[in-house]
Parts: C-alpha cells; structure tokens; sequence
C-alpha cells in the first residue's frame, strides 16, 4: 500500500515515526510530506521510509530545473572553465559568495514565490506522481492540525484534475480497508 | 425501528490512547471494556485534541478545513469490549482558554456527527469540559447525559470566567455527574456549592483476571509508572533509590513516562553512576505498562497529589506490592488494606521519607509477608469490570439494568 503522511506542523512526531514505520514493515510504501527537515532529523525514521518537503518535489518541475540551471549550474560551469590556474582559489570563492549571497536569495525570495504564484497547482500533482504517473497514493494520513487545510486542498485538486483519490484518515489505526463498509461518524 | 428499551451508548472522551500518547486515557478505555459488553450499541467519540502555535486567522481556517475533511477521515473501528471508536482531531491553538476549548469541541463534534446529534440514549462524556459541554450540546434532546470527572487541575480551569459559566450550567443539565477522587469533589463541592448533591462517586474500572506468573519473593525489582513531573515526586524517587541501591546494589528501578524531567532525571542517574539500574523508557501502551507490573516487585508511586490512584489499584491487581504517599486518593482507595498491600508513606520533600518507607516494607514483607489476596479481593468488588459495569448499567438504564 502506497501511505501519503501529511505532516507539515511537526507536532505528532512520534504517531508520525511510529505508522510509517508499520507500514514499511508490512511491506507498504511510506512518504512523509514536511514543512522542513529539521525538526525531523532526529526522529529515527524506519530505513525505506520517505521524507520530503514541498521544496523538493516543486524542484522536478521544468521551470524550477531551469532555474537552478541558470542560478547554480551555468555558474559553476563558468567557474570550472574560467577559473583555472592561478584564479582557481578566488574564483571558488567569489563563486561560494556568490551562491550564498545571491543566488539563494533569488532562489528564496523571488524564484519560489513566483513559481508558486504562476503555478499554484503544479505541487499537488508532483504530490500524487511521487507515487507513480498513473497510481497515486492508496491513503493519505492527515498527522497534525497545520496539516488539515494542505490535504483538503490536495484531495480538491485531484478531484478536479480526475486523479484517483486516496482514502483518508487520522491515523492508520483509524483506517478503513477498501474491504470493510465505510460508515460515517454520525449515526 | 429500534425499540425504546434499547441500550445505545455513546462515550465522549478528549482522552484516549492513540499512538502519539498512548498512555493517555487508559481508565476510559478501561471503562469502555467494562461497560460496551452490555449494551446493544456503543460509540466512543474521540475528540482529540491536536495543539499546534496557531494565530486567530489561521485557527479559523484550519478548524473550517477540517469541517470539511472529517466526515471522510473519522471512521468507526472496533475498541475495547466490542465497542466502536470514532477519533477525530479538534483543531486547538496553542494556549486556548478552557472555556473557548469547550465551545471547539462542541463545534467540531458537531461537524464529525455530519450536524445530526449523537445517537445513542445515553451519553456518557469523561471531563466537564471540554467534553462534558460538547456531549450536553450535541446529545439527543431525549438523551440522558452522564460525567465523570477526572482532571486533577480543576483550580487552573476555574480561573477561566467563561470555563466556570459553562460548568456551572453543564452541572445543572446533566442526569448524572460523578468524580473520581474526593479531591475533585472538593474542589468541585467549593465552586459550585449550590450543586453539590449532585456531585457523586464512581471508580474507574480495574482488570483482577490476569494474575502474574509467579508470586512476588522479593521487593528487588521497583517500578514508577507516571508523568516525568514534579508533581509525581520523581526527584524524591531517584534519590530515595539511590540511597536503598547503596546499601543492596541488586536493586533495579524502571521509571516509565513522559515530561519534562525524564532528561534532567537521565542526567541525574548517570550523575549517581546508575545507568546501570535505572531504565528511563519514556511512555508505553497501556498493556505494556501492565505487561511490566507483572515483571516487576513493587510499585513505588510517591506522588504529591492523586485524585484516586488508578496506577496503585491496577498494581496490586497484578499481584505487586505498593509503596504509595498518602496523596490524597491512595489512603482513601486502601482504606482497610494498607498494611496487606503495602506502606503507605506521608508526602514529604526529602528523599529519606522514601527510603525508610521502602526498609520498613521490605522488613514486614521479608518477616511475615503482605496479604496481597485479601487486598485484591477487597479492591475488585470496588473496582473490578463486573463491579464498575454494573454500577453504570443501574444508572444509565434503571429499568433493565
């Protein structure tokens, strides 16, 4: 079973730790959607288990290859070239400078929000192709609060673009097989 | 169509072991073990409560997301004693006041329930608020509305005007409200003094039939199960361990919780050179914890305040002495049986109140033993399953119970 966790807030980490890691044991696929690394580095993640951010999977798109071709590639190409002899030390420098005072600025502060701004829905497709170009995740576990309005979002653009979408729940404890009748909560 | 004299249950609880806690709100699983197997139908709601440092704005659009998300997230599945359980996240920022909790928890079982009511007769909710006040607020107009109170920090919700508003008016709309512990009912008596008759006592149900496999032969083997606070008097533990390790180096300690001391404590142990003796696991599932009283000698348990001591019952049930302070719940729970089940110590801020207790204990226990038998005998007709159940049934249906 292919398991999407959304886990943008960080707050239920060991819920978090604890399910993916069942589902990589039963022989499952686990991918962790987080806001940023960090505050996952020393959860302990079962081996086979994914962690991404959005930042990685908006990184497989054309336009954002492209920029990080022209922000980082093209340079340090130049650099390779140019900065040979004698200039090779400075030219590493000026280009460490640069890459750090410049180009993750750009990256930072204009390519990201344009990107997103331009192509606003190109997240919540890379989200499901992660899992394959024609399955898509099985389940997706909804793990914090600050990730609740990201998987309604995500769940409404599968549904307008035609992508299966997947079961939903709070935990995989919680989860209904596709066996088992659904009931509502409510009675 | 369902006949009127159908027992339908429902249980509306903030607590309840989930994988991210799994200690928390293992009496109200216990409860529903004892009680689902009597009823035609039972449901237990579990309104979770997910805190995350949110501001006004994105708080309302994270709490409307999941208006629309929970319908299609929140199932049934199967829980203790048959029972069904429904889980669901209430969206909660950071710092949210008591009585604005409760107003959430009322919107967001609401939004879970898909706005119909709950269906069930009765409607049994575990704390006054938040879920006492969502079950009052979403429960049939003919359904008769239990509580049972169990938070040990009563004082802290009532400093919260709007919190004791709604409690004040929980009180007079519910059939039944009970608390675990005289401490509650005091502090519940001292609020709402005009609704202190109706303010009564019930236990929270204990397993007595699973024994351990071989009897107690020495008091080598100390076990803490708890919250990692100062409250619980861990500080006092440690150090009361180090000293009776001192003079029996055979001595283990496991001391089983979360919170905020369980890595000054790590460092205190390696500190006295007892890494060796004391285990810190962090928290465990309910079963584990009552997997590890089994393998364990006794249980030490030195809080400075307990509403009812739930932790002592289920130890002498699975067949453990207990070293307990008389905390407030504890010597009322072993009223009778104390010596049979162990020693019972004051609350005091030292480490020695612990030891001695722990010499004098091990003194009787190695001269003439303990009567854990009677002790157990005397507790499962309070606390056993059968006994809690039917102290439920013959309030929730007084015709048929």
């Amino acid at each position: 079973m292919q398991v999407l966790f959304l886990a943008l807030g960080a707050s239920r980490k060991r819920a978090v730790v604890e399910e993916s890691a069942e589902v990589v044991a039963r022989g499952g696929r686990a991918v962790v959607l987080v806001g940023a690394r960090k505050p996952w580095l020393d959860q302990g993640f079962e081996p086979g288990v994914e962690l991404l951010t959005a930042d990685d999977l908006e990184a497989r798109h054309l336009p954002r290859r492209l920029e990080r071709m022209v922000l980082y590639r093209v340079p340090r190409l130049v650099v390779r070239v140019a900065g040979r002899g004698p200039l090779a030390g400075k030219a590493k420098r000026a280009l460490k400078a640069y890459e750090r005072r410049v180009a993750a600025r750009l990256h930072r502060r204009v390519f990201v929000p344009l990107h997103r701004r331009v192509w606003p829905r190109v997240s919540d497709r890379l989200v499901w192709r992660h899992f394959g170009p024609r399955k898509g995740p099985e389940l997706l576990v909804v793990a914090d609060a600050l990730s609740v309005p990201r998987a309604v979002q995500l769940i409404q653009a599968w549904e307008s673009d035609g992508l299966a979408v997947p079961r939903v729940c709070y935990g995989i404890d919680s989860d209904v097989s596709p066996q088992t009748p659904q009931t509502s909560a409510a009675r | 169509m369902k006949e009127a004299a159908s027992r339908d249950a429902a249980v509306v609880t903030p607590w309840y072991p989930t994988r991210e806690l799994p200690f928390r709100g293992s009496f109200v699983q216990a409860m529903v073990g004892a009680t689902a197997p009597g009823c035609d139908s039972f449901v237990v709601y579990h309104c979770d409560p997910w805190v995350a440092p949110m501001d006004a704005t994105t708080t309302q659009a994270v709490e409307a997301a999941n208006g629309k998300l929970v319908t299609r997230a929140a199932h049934r599945v199967p829980t203790a004693g048959g029972a069904d359980l429904v889980h669901f996240p209430v969206t909660t920022p950071r710092g949210q006041d008591y009585g604005a909790q409760s107003r959430n928890h009322e919107r967001q079982l609401r939004a879970a329930l898909g706005n119909k009511p709950i269906d069930a007769a009765v409607v049994h909710a575990h704390v006054g608020l938040p879920s006492g006040w969502a079950a009052v607020q979403n429960a049939r107009p003919d359904a008769k509305v239990f509580v049972t109170e169990h938070a040990s920090f009563l004082e802290r919700v009532f400093q919260d005007p709007e919190a004791v508003e709604l409690y004040d008016e929980l009180l007079a709309r519910v059939t039944g409200f009970f608390a675990v512990g005289d401490k509650v009912t005091e502090v519940l008596g001292k609020q709402f003094p005009h609704h202190a008759d109706k303010i009564l006592r019930i236990p929270n149900p204990i397993a007595f039939d699973v024994s351990r496999t071989a009897p107690v032969t020495e008091l080598r083997r100390w076990l803490y199960l708890g919250s990692m606070v100062e409250l619980k008097g861990v500080n006092w533990l440690v150090e009361a361990f180090a000293q009776c390790h001192a003079e029996d180096p055979t001595l283990t300690l496991t001391m089983v919780g979360e919170g905020p001391l369980r890595k000054p404590l790590t460092a205190r142990v390696a500190e006295l050179g007892l890494s060796d003796a004391v285990d810190l696991p962090g928290s465990i599932p309910h079963e584990q914890a009552l997997d590890l009283m089994r393998e364990h000698d006794l249980l030490v348990h030195p809080s400075r305040y307990e509403t009812f001591g739930m932790t002592i019952v289920e130890g002498i049930a699975a067949g453990m002495p207990v070293l307990v302070t008389r905390c407030g719940g504890p010597e009322k729970t072993l009223a009778g049986i104390e010596d049979a089940a162990g020693e019972l110590i004051d609350v005091e801020e030292n480490a020695e109140s612990i030891s001695d207790g722990y010499r004098r204990l091990r003194g009787r226990f190695d001269s003439s033993g303990l009567d854990l038998k009677r002790a157990q005998e005397q507790l499962a007709a309070q606390y056993g399953y059968e006994a809690v159940a039917q102290a439920h049934y013959r309030l929730w249906f007084p015709d048929s119970p």
